[in-house]
Parts: C-alpha cells; sequence; structure tokens
C-alpha cells in the first residue's frame, strides 16, 4: 500500500486507491454482464490506475486498461468524468470453434486487440475513506479471430487452406455502480 | 453567546452542504441522462471479414499440352506425392505440375525442371515417360532428356470425376490453370441478439510461401522405381493402374508412349490409394482394405477384403503382414481413429487383425526390411522397428510439419513434408541420419 504524502507547501495528497465496480453494457447485440477492478493513485481529485474487467459482451474477454479519473466541483458529491484506454484480451472459448481440426491443425486463433471506454458520474462521498460512484458511458471493444479452414478438393488428402479474419466492433453503453477506498 | 455564535455557525455550513447536494445530485443525474441520449446513436455493433476471393483463371486442355515441356525449375510452394525412379524424384506441385530433381547425390539434390500441368496431383514413371493426371485427363509425357521434356499422348476423361475443382465446374475443353487472387473486406451484418455471427463464403487456394535449399551430408542413391503409400497410380510390369473414387482402370503401357485403357472395374466406394506389392495391388479405402490379384494384369481379380470403421487409410504391405494407417480429419475421414492396424495376409482367404497401435494422426507410411516409417502429421516421421508385428517399437521421432508421405527405397527414406522435401539414410531403426532436406520457407 502506496502511504499517503502530504507536501504542507503544495496541499498535494498522493495515495492508494482502489475502484471496484459491476454494472451492465448494453448494445445492439445484447446486455451483458460487466465486472472490473481498478488499482492506482490518487492525487488531489484526480486518480490514475490499472484496470483488469470481464466484459461478457459479444466474446467473452478481459479488457486490461489506463484509467483516468477527475472529480469535479466540491463537496461530497461531485461530478465525475473518466477515460480508460487499454487492451482487449479474448478468453478461449471451444463454443466458438474446435480447437483443432481432427487432424490437428489450428482451426482458430484469437487476437488481441483495443478497449477504450469513456464516461461521466456521479462521486458521493459515504465517509472520509469510502465513495461510492455511478457511472454511463461510451464503451468500444474490438474483437478478432482468424479462422483456420481446409477445402478438401481430392479424396481424401489433398486440400488447401484458407484463412479467414472475422473483426467485431462493439460499441455499448456502459453503466456501473462502483465503491472506490 | 460565544458559544451561540460558533453553534449558528456550524449550522449555517452544514445547511449550506446539505443544499448544495441536493442541487449537485439532480444536475449530475440530468447530464448523464442528457448524455445517454445524445450518445444513443453511437450505439451500434459492427463486424468486418478480412479474406481472399480467389477467381479462376481458364486456359483450354489444347493450350495446357502445348505448354507440356522442361520449364525452369520452380520454387517448391506445396510439396504433395512423390515417385522416385533412378536418380530423379519427381515431386508433385499440388495442383500445379511436377518437380524434376536430380538426387543423383541425396545430401544435394538438385531442382532441375518444372513441368506445368494444372490440377496434378498423381504421378508415376516407367522407363522414359511420366504419366501425370491432368483433372480429367492422364497425360503420358517423355522424359528421355530432362531438359527437353514433351507430351508424348494424352487419354481424355479418364478420371471424369475431376471435372470440378473447389466449387468451380470446368468446360469439357479447359481446365483451371491459375487463380487471381484479390484481397477483400467484407462487411457482416450484426443482426439484434447475435454478438457473433459468421458468413462463410467460398475462397480456395493455399498458403505460398519460398524454397530455399538445405543440405546436411552425404550418402548413397536410390536405383529403384517407387512410389508412395498415398499414390492413386501404381505401374505393376507393363501396366499402369490407376483408381478413382469407385474404380479401378488398368491401362497397358507396353508401349509407354501410348498408354491403353484395357479395363474397367467398379470395386466400391471412397477409394483412396493403391499399393503394388508383388503380384497383388492393395487398394485402401474409407470402409477397408481390398486385395486384388494380378494373375491376370489386364483383369485384377478381388481376393480378401478388411474391412475397418469408416477413416482415411494408405496401405503398404510385405509377405506377410498389410500395415494400414486410419486417420481423422475433417468431413473427408469421419472417424476419430488415429491408429496402425496390422494385417496378417499370410493367408489371403482368411485375414486377421493382429494388432492395432495408436497414432496421432498417421497418413503416409513405408517399410524396407524391418524399419517402417510412418508420416504423423504434425508429430512428424516416427521410425519403427517392426521386426515383431505384435511388438512394434516406436525407436525414434524426427519433428517436421505436418509429415505427408514416405518412401523407403536402398536405406533412403524421402519424406514430403509440409515444411519441405527431406532425406535420410537408415541402416536399422536406431540409425537414421539427415542427408539432405529441400525447405519451403513461409
Amino acid at each position: 500500500m502506496i502511504p499517503a504524502l502530504c507536501f504542507a507547501q503544495q496541499k498535494t495528497v498522493i495515495g492508494y486507491t482502489n475502484i471496484t465496480e459491476a454494472g451492465v453494457l448494453h448494445g445492439k447485440s445484447q446486455t451483458a454482464f460487466n465486472v472490473q477492478t481498478i488499482n492506482g493513485i490518487t492525487f488531489n481529485q484526480t486518480s490514475i490506475g490499472l484496470g483488469v474487467g470481464l466484459d461478457n459482451y459479444g466474446y467473452k474477454s478481459i479488457p486490461v486498461f489506463i484509467d483516468v479519473r477527475q472529480k469535479l466541483g466540491r463537496g461530497a458529491c461531485k461530478l465525475l468524468v473518466y477515460v480508460d484506454a487499454g487492451l482487449n484480451v479474448p478468453v478461449r472459448n471451444n463454443d466458438l470453434l474446435p480447437a483443432k481440426w481432427d487432424d490437428g491443425n489450428e482451426a482458430y486463433r484469437l487476437h488481441t486487440n483495443f478497449y477504450g471506454e469513456a464516461g461521466i458520474g456521479i462521486n458521493n462521498k459515504i465517509n472520509r475513506k469510502l465513495s461510492l460512484h455511478l457511472t454511463a458511458g461510451f464503451s468500444y471493444k474490438h474483437f478478432s479471430y482468424t479462422e483456420h479452414s481446409q477445402i478438401w478438393y481430392s479424396m481424401p488428402y489433398l486440400f488447401s487452406s484458407r484463412n479467414a479474419t472475422y473483426g467485431y466492433y462493439y460499441r455499448r453503453l456502459s453503466v456501473r455502480l462502483g465503491l472506490q477506498f | 453567546m460565544g458559544c451561540s455564535i460558533e453553534h449558528a455557525i456550524e449550522q449555517a455550513i452544514q445547511t449550506k452542504k446539505i443544499t448544495m447536494q441536493k442541487k449537485t445530485i439532480p444536475a449530475s443525474a440530468l447530464l448523464l441522462a442528457i448524455c445517454v441520449v445524445i450518445l444513443s446513436g453511437c450505439f451500434k455493433d459492427t463486424a468486418t471479414k478480412h479474406y481472399k476471393i480467389y477467381t479462376p483463371i481458364y486456359k483450354t486442355k489444347q493450350e495446357v499440352r502445348d505448354n507440356i515441356k522442361s520449364n525452369a525449375p520452380q520454387a517448391v510452394n506445396s510439396p504433395g506425392k512423390m515417385y522416385v525412379y533412378g536418380n530423379y524424384i519427381f515431386l508433385n506441385e499440388r495442383n500445379r505440375g511436377v518437380h524434376i530433381i536430380d538426387n543423383s547425390n541425396p545430401s544435394s539434390p538438385v531442382n532441375k525442371a518444372f513441368i506445368n500441368i494444372p490440377g496434378n496431383e498423381d504421378i508415376a514413371v516407367k522407363g522414359n515417360a511420366l504419366y501425370a493426371d491432368c483433372y480429367t485427363d492422364l497425360m503420358t509425357i517423355d522424359i528421355t532428356n530432362i531438359n527437353n521434356i514433351s507430351l508424348k499422348d494424352f487419354t481424355s476423361n479418364l478420371f471424369p470425376e475431376r471435372n470440378s475443382y473447389g466449387g468451380f465446374y470446368m468446360p469439357n475443353d479447359k481446365v483451371i490453370a491459375d487463380w487471381f487472387v484479390k484481397d477483400t473486406i467484407m462487411n457482416i451484418e450484426i443482426s439484434d441478439g447475435q454478438g457473433i455471427w459468421t458468413n462463410g463464403s467460398y475462397v480456395t487456394d493455399s498458403n505460398i510461401w519460398n524454397l530455399t535449399f538445405s543440405v546436411a551430408s552425404t550418402s548413397a542413391s536410390p536405383t529403384k522405381a517407387a512410389g508412395g503409400s498415398m499414390a492413386r497410380f501404381a505401374i505393376v510390369d507393363n501396366y499402369l493402374y490407376t483408381v478413382t473414387t469407385s474404380q479401378l482402370k488398368s491401362l497397358d503401357i507396353t508401349n509407354t508412349n501410348q498408354p491403353l485403357l484395357t479395363n474397367t472395374k467398379n470395386i466400391g466406394w471412397q477409394i483412396e490409394t493403391i499399393y503394388p506389392f508383388k503380384n497383388k495391388l492393395f487398394i485402401g479405402s474409407q470402409t477397408g482394405m481390398y486385395i486384388f490379384d494380378l494373375g491376370n494384369p489386364n483383369n485384377p481379380v478381388q481376393g480378401m477384403m478388411f474391412g475397418h470403421a469408416r477413416a482415411c487409410d494408405p496401405v503398404i504391405a510385405d509377405d506377410n503382414f498389410a500395415y494400414v494407417t486410419l486417420h481423422s480429419g475433417n468431413s473427408m475421414c469421419w472417424t476419430t481413429s488415429n491408429e496402425l492396424n496390422v494385417i496378417n495376409i499370410q493367408n489371403l482367404s482368411s485375414s486377421s487383425l493382429t494388432k492395432t497401435y495408436a497414432l496421432t494422426n498417421p497418413k503416409g507410411l513405408s517399410k524396407q526390411g524391418n524399419v517402417l516409417f510412418i508420416c504423423d502429421g504434425n508429430d512428424g516421421l516416427k521410425v519403427f522397428d517392426a521386426t515383431d508385428a505384435n511388438n512394434i517399437v516406436l525407436k525414434k521421432k524426427i519433428p517436421m510439419a505436418d509429415a505427408f508421405d514416405v518412401i523407403a527405397l536402398n536405406n533412403i527414406a524421402i519424406v514430403s513434408a509440409k515444411d519441405g522435401l527431406y532425406q535420410y539414410s537408415f541402416t536399422s531403426p536406431n540409425n537414421v541420419t539427415l542427408l539432405s532436406k529441400i525447405r519451403v520457407q513461409q
């Protein structure tokens, strides 16, 4: 745990912070559950951290991202703005395709692509250490995989390999409730 | 009085805080709601498919025949079946033609020439004649002078089932000679409620690699003729035997430059391979192994049949046993079995399974003496001691990408694999040494 530092001249307090959120991602394809946790540092009303989550929208994946948040205003209840950027790491799932064809060759390969989000929210301080927030934002993730297929053109051993890469671009509304300490 | 003033100030501050909170929460919530409404038009999912579209380029059969000649050697892109004759290896370039490789020195093979034969999959050689299929037709090619190859004859429509390739049918007078390749990105519609939706479309052809040569050390050279276990052509004395998916065809090649179709026999279904041994033909099919007697070479007669579960199976034989590999492979081979069956053929009227050995994904195989080579897919080339058919022992596993077929001849094992053409010298299962490799480089 990073100890809080107090610089009397600048009145800047740097400390450790954790933000844990759960909510939904809603878009054209579906409405899916989402949870994430961010660990980082906070100074004044800004926090920067490294986040990891579970994103069940479309194809299940684990976003890994840098999160920057800024609280605006005074008092216990503040406006919150945030932006995330990072990677969308797909979770291998053999429901998509068999992992290998019967002859042992790889059937598909998943790719890591971009993940990003930006939004606003309300941050309400519950006590000196804990605050509750509600956020809504625009969430984007790019999922892609390459499918390795085989076309059999001669009985039964001769085939040509073909590859096709599918890219899915998900643009969703995210709504989350979270706790920060 | 002082306490009253302090208390009043504190109360005023608290009241102001509460008032500010009351104003901030509705304002923030309103801002949130406005943002959601504004951005709602951006909440949509899209998808793309990135692939290559291959469009066939046709040539007339006459153009193809006119181009049967010694062309400059070409890089090996997709090695297929092999045929060894004298000091030469004839290596099929899948669906494109035949590489002629001078193997006088197996430690330093030389790629001498290439023959363009669209649709070529199988080859066999006798004397100065190379027999090669070209989709539906059989080409007879004079290879007396490797530098001056010419077409001697062609037999039309010997393989009528090969009048299409990858969904494209070929008119009687034309064949698919090449492909126009176009990189394509297609937008895919994502329906409501469907996060992932694949839309297959037809594309063909294989990946292309460049060839470089790589050599290891030195040794002897093969002298006999031999095809691999994956072949659909076999030469026995003055006859060329070919199998289609359901037929066995006999061609008299007494005149090597003019093969004459003399017999066509329906022998079953899903016929795959043919292997000659002494005066017998061992034919592999998806339902079993057939043995045909060549007492009358013009009219092969079926003897025993050894059935198995539906699978793809090349077969070879020696005096006492037949060796059949079964492998799974997508929709063509149906089964999930991957194994070697050893069948006792000492009494051809009552053959029996001696033993089954589990493998990974076996395809071509070859045997010389007690050394058994099996191409076991991505497990590479496996070398077995087959002294005792009831106890075949794995002695060596040689890594290589997707080993396809092997020919063991005169103590040299020649292997066609996805990543190249290998040659190994061997004196026993424990003593296998790499001689050379014609590398396929990605």
